[in-house]
């Protein structure tokens, strides 16, 4: 195979040539109430050929591999057809070829745990939710496993076979009173096996208390405050705030961009750093190498407040004249690599949770994250649950928080920094394009934003 | 061209029915072509082929699911639906047998797209892409056109044995522009299983008429204002009405519209249809993703609840006929209630009448992040990525740094204004412009 692959890209007409062969068993539970909305085993089989002609790419994707010698010229000659109007050359950034393997973890085995075991755990967590009693009167419960054995070749010599193991779950309470929904949720994932799976019993039964405590929450009264996040809704906060901005492929062809986004240009206070890394073992965002073959390495976005650096493919990289830093990601072999997120984190300050509400008059703590979104400057990130903060103290519960802020002004506003530090994987990952759900994490302290747009009633 | 011969459903089929005695086979195939321009050049040629096989089997009365890319592996699918039939849910609902369809196998196979050449569609992205440096030089755009050719065939126990091809066009763009720390994105798209030719010139031409728009920003104060939404935001609007009109949310009791059917939960002035036999509908076909015909399903009439989308589970649960709603996210999905061509009724106003009698509001464009609010509670809350201060009737400029905030149920209820009569594509939804009354604004003050 090794062979037969490696000869398959050399010597063609094309500045560059890979192939990415995938095969992957996927397993999904899911629970709605008492029922099991589904039970599946899949398996996934493909592969595609990405070929790079004076500055045009071409990319073919299939599940069957009895003509690949054929996909390799469909790739080079789409490639030719995107070239002939290409202006711009394209230069992927120098990589040392390498020949590796990059297994599970010693001790990790997809096959660890059969259907039925999953299925039992699950249903431990979903009795506790539906025994929970009113207002509690539903749950839903997403799982999801997949076990990947990715191949990889490219015409300068690179051969990498490497194996992912990724197990996610979404559990949640559903709490109902007069016609209102409230929801109490455990997310949890990582790449380190099947051990994550378990021990929830006590945050399962917390999120069912939550999701009643919404239910007499009021919504929150909308306006500009000084916000306490998290370090979950930290998380996905700078993962939206800087991380997707940091994708190189955002800035390497855009001048007016670059100017703006110079390395050594402040963004937040000297106790602001942000890094992201694929070296962080069993979390969700590990990679040896990316779906180029490029070693991943830790990059920093934000060294004490200044930027410093972002996160590239080869042709972002080569086109910046920056490193590599192994970040090109492909959600499955039906996709090309582009830019993306691995571990997004910031790193612990010195702060308390005291000096976090010292001097808060009124201000929101935001815990837990739904989701966020990003585009240019601006990002949104909904909070999973929340609390009013009056005279320094917490106070009140409310509901319905999405935050929003501005990459120019929101970083600069974060005042506090937390001694603590948390990393988290979960089971909704990252989505970019048509490339969604990405496994990827994020790291960070509790965090303190001044001057904070909160969406809400009452304004 | 991966070729229907890889898979064979007709014994995946025979070899299910030995072992159980229940059992149906998907098979899907697609090619699609996306050519993608960014920042200003072409960029990326693809061609992607697809095919793969789903099996649902009912064994000792529980069902089962499994799916395969691989081609051979037919036996191993089998054996692996089989697995989790054992610890699968027990079946409420039987395969049901085949039924005359509405629309033929071929009726949302447009000849058009199928012969569409690639260098027409480079066309349409490279004019795309000179008309915006034309616009503004420094302006960056982005275009993705996309044709796909699509088969379905599904075979189950009960004697069905159906097909249809689809074709689908998309044609989305996008204009980037940056002024110091000032970001400006519009983008536009139409999906549609026909070639939408005449519709292009008027999508490149809204995402020129915001590129000049947007360039002003003005402050806007904190408070409750009338808004006008354009289709894409009606999109986000219509979130909760999504999750609450969901059969299998109604199945459970979740949906807080579980027991309401036939009162009146909205204005008079709000009809939704789901309707899968448009013509160029991007989801229109024959029959659903589990063999049922397709046909329109009224969920709200005149402002009362009229049906759920039904798949033929939840409408064993809940005891109604299935809407022909069983659709599949994806091959390893298995079918679930999901909405085909979503059609909100027009008004009788123009949209810029309904901008007109805006005395001071917001025209919102695009919203960002409101998908991710409690939707079932009728929450919707979103930055408004794109959007016009209103003044006497007049767009001013475009307002950042700004939240929106309103309950569904009251938007589309007492605080309803009006709809557009003119209706414009997001995705599958076709939806006019809406204008309602009290909503909440955050923005930055100072």
């Amino acid at each position: 195979m090794k062979s037969w692959l490696k000869e398959l890209v050399r010597g063609k007409p094309a500045d560059f040539v890979e192939i990415r062969l995938e095969e992957s068993m996927l397993t999904q539970i899911r629970f709605m109430g008492p029922v099991l909305q589904n039970i599946a085993e899949s398996v996934s089989f493909g592969g595609n050929v990405r070929a790079l002609v004076n500055g045009g790419w071409g990319l073919v994707c299939f599940n069957r591999l009895d003509d690949l010698e054929h996909r390799v010229d469909q790739a080079i000659a789409q490639a030719r057809q995107v070239a002939a109007l290409a202006t711009t050359p394209v230069k992927l950034a120098p990589v040392n070829p390498v020949e590796d393997r990059d297994p599970l973890p010693p001790g990790v085995d997809p096959a660890a745990l059969d259907l039925g075991t999953k299925k039992a755990i699950l249903d431990g967590y979903n009795a506790a939710i539906l025994s929970f009693g009113p207002p509690v009167v539903s749950s839903q419960i997403r799982y999801r496993d997949i076990h990947s054995r990715i191949t990889y070749v490219n015409s300068e010599g690179t051969f990498i076979e490497r194996h992912s193991l990724d197990v996610a779950a979404n559990i949640v309470a559903v709490a109902m009173k007069d016609g209102l929904t409230q929801f109490g949720r455990v997310s949890m994932g990582d790449k380190a096996g099947y051990e994550v799976l378990r021990g929830h019993e006590g945050e399962v039964l917390k999120a069912c208390q939550r999701a009643c405590e919404m239910l007499e929450a009021p919504v929150v009264r909308g306006g500009q405050y000084p916000v306490v996040c998290d370090p979950e809704l930290a998380g996905v906060f700078i993962h939206e705030a800087f991380g997707h901005l940091s994708e190189a492929d955002n800035v390497y062809e855009n001048p007016r961009l670059q100017e703006v986004m110079t390395l050594g240009r402040r963004f937040g206070e000297a106790h602001l750093s942000v890094y992201d890394t694929g070296l962080e073992p069993g979390v969700q965002g590990y990679l040896k190498y990316d779906d180029e073959g490029v070693p991943t390495r830790k990059v920093y976005l934000i060294r004490e407040g200044l930027l410093v650096g972002r996160l590239h493919s080869r042709e972002t990289a080569g086109r910046m004249g920056e490193l590599p830093t192994g970040n090109a990601r492909a959600l499955d072999y039906r996709f090309p690599p582009i830019p993306r997120m691995r571990t997004t984190a910031i790193e612990a300050g010195e702060a308390s949770f005291e000096d976090m509400l010292e001097g808060i008059e009124l201000g929101v703590y935001a815990k837990g994250a739904y989701g966020g979104q990003t585009s240019g400057e601006m990002f949104t990130f909904t909070a999973e649950e929340a609390f009013m903060i009056r005279h320094g103290r917490l106070a009140e519960r409310v509901r319905d928080v999405t935050l929003s802020g501005n990459v120019f002004f929101t970083l600069k506003n974060i005042d506090r920094v937390g001694r603590d530090w948390t990393i988290r994987g979960g089971a909704g990952g990252c989505g970019k394009g048509e490339q969604a759900p990405l496994p990827v994490s994020e790291g960070a302290p509790h965090i303190r934003i001044q001057k904070v747009i909160v969406g809400g009633k009452g304004t | 061209m991966t070729r229907q011969e890889d898979f064979r459903p007709e014994n995946v089929l025979e070899t299910a029915l030995t072992r159980c005695g229940a059992a149906e086979v998907y098979y899907h195939q697609s090619t699609s072509t996306p050519v993608e321009f960014d920042a200003n050049r072409l960029k990326q040629v693809r061609t992607a082929y697809s095919a793969g096989l789903a099996l649902r089997v009912v064994a000792d009365g529980k069902i089962g699911f499994a799916t395969t890319t691989k081609p051979g592996d037919e036996a191993g699918l089998v054996e692996r639906a089989l697995a989790a039939a054992r610890y699968g849910q027990e079946a409420t609902f039987a395969f049901p047998c085949p039924e005359a369809t509405a629309a033929g196998p071929d009726d949302f196979h447009h000849r058009q797209v199928a012969e569409f050449p690639l260098e027409r569609m480079i066309d349409i992205g490279r004019d795309f892409v000179n008309a915006v440096i034309a616009a503004e030089p420094a302006a960056l755009a982005a275009a993705r056109v996309q044709k796909e050719l699509k088969q379905v065939r599904l075979l189950n126990s009960a004697g069905a044995d159906l097909a249809y091809r689809r074709t689908g066009f998309s044609a989305f763009f996008a204009i980037e522009l940056v002024e110091q720390e000032n970001m400006l994105s519009v983008y536009e798209g139409r999906w549609s299983s026909g070639y939408p030719g005449d519709e292009i010139p008027a999508l490149q031409e809204t995402a020129l008429e915001h590129l000049r728009q947007g360039r002003t920003n003005v402050p806007m104060a904190p408070g409750s204002y009338p808004v006008v939404l354009t289709p894409h935001a009606v999109r986000d609007l219509l979130g909760p009405l999504r999750a609450c009109l969901d059969g299998s949310l109604a199945e459970r009791g979740i949906s807080p519209w579980t027991n309401r059917l036939g009162d009146p939960l909205l204005s008079p002035t709000v009809t939704l249809e789901d309707n899968p036999l448009l013509p160029d509908g991007p989801m229109s076909a024959p029959f659903d993703d589990e063999g049922l015909p397709c046909r329109p399903a009224s969920l709200i009439r005149d402002g009362v609840l009229a049906g759920f989308y039904l798949d033929l589970k939840s409408a064993a649960g809940l005891g109604r006929r299935p809407t022909g709603n069983g659709l599949r996210s994806g091959l390893e999905s298995p079918p679930a209630p999901a909405l085909s061509n979503l059609v909100l009724s027009p008004g009788e106003m123009s949209w810029r009448e309904l901008v007109k009698d805006i005395d001071r509001g917001l025209l919102v464009v695009h919203l960002m992040g409101a998908w991710a609010g409690n939707l079932l509670a009728g929450e919707v809350s979103g930055n408004v990525l794109l959007g016009y201060r209103i003044d006497k009737g007049e767009i001013v400029g475009r307002v950042k740094d700004c939240m929106l905030s309103v309950n569904a149920f009251e938007a589309l209820g007492s605080r309803l204004r009006g709809l557009s009569r003119e209706t414009g594509w997001s995705v599958n939804f076709r939806l006019p412009y809406v204008a309602v009354d009290e909503v909440s604004i955050s923005t930055k003050t100072g």
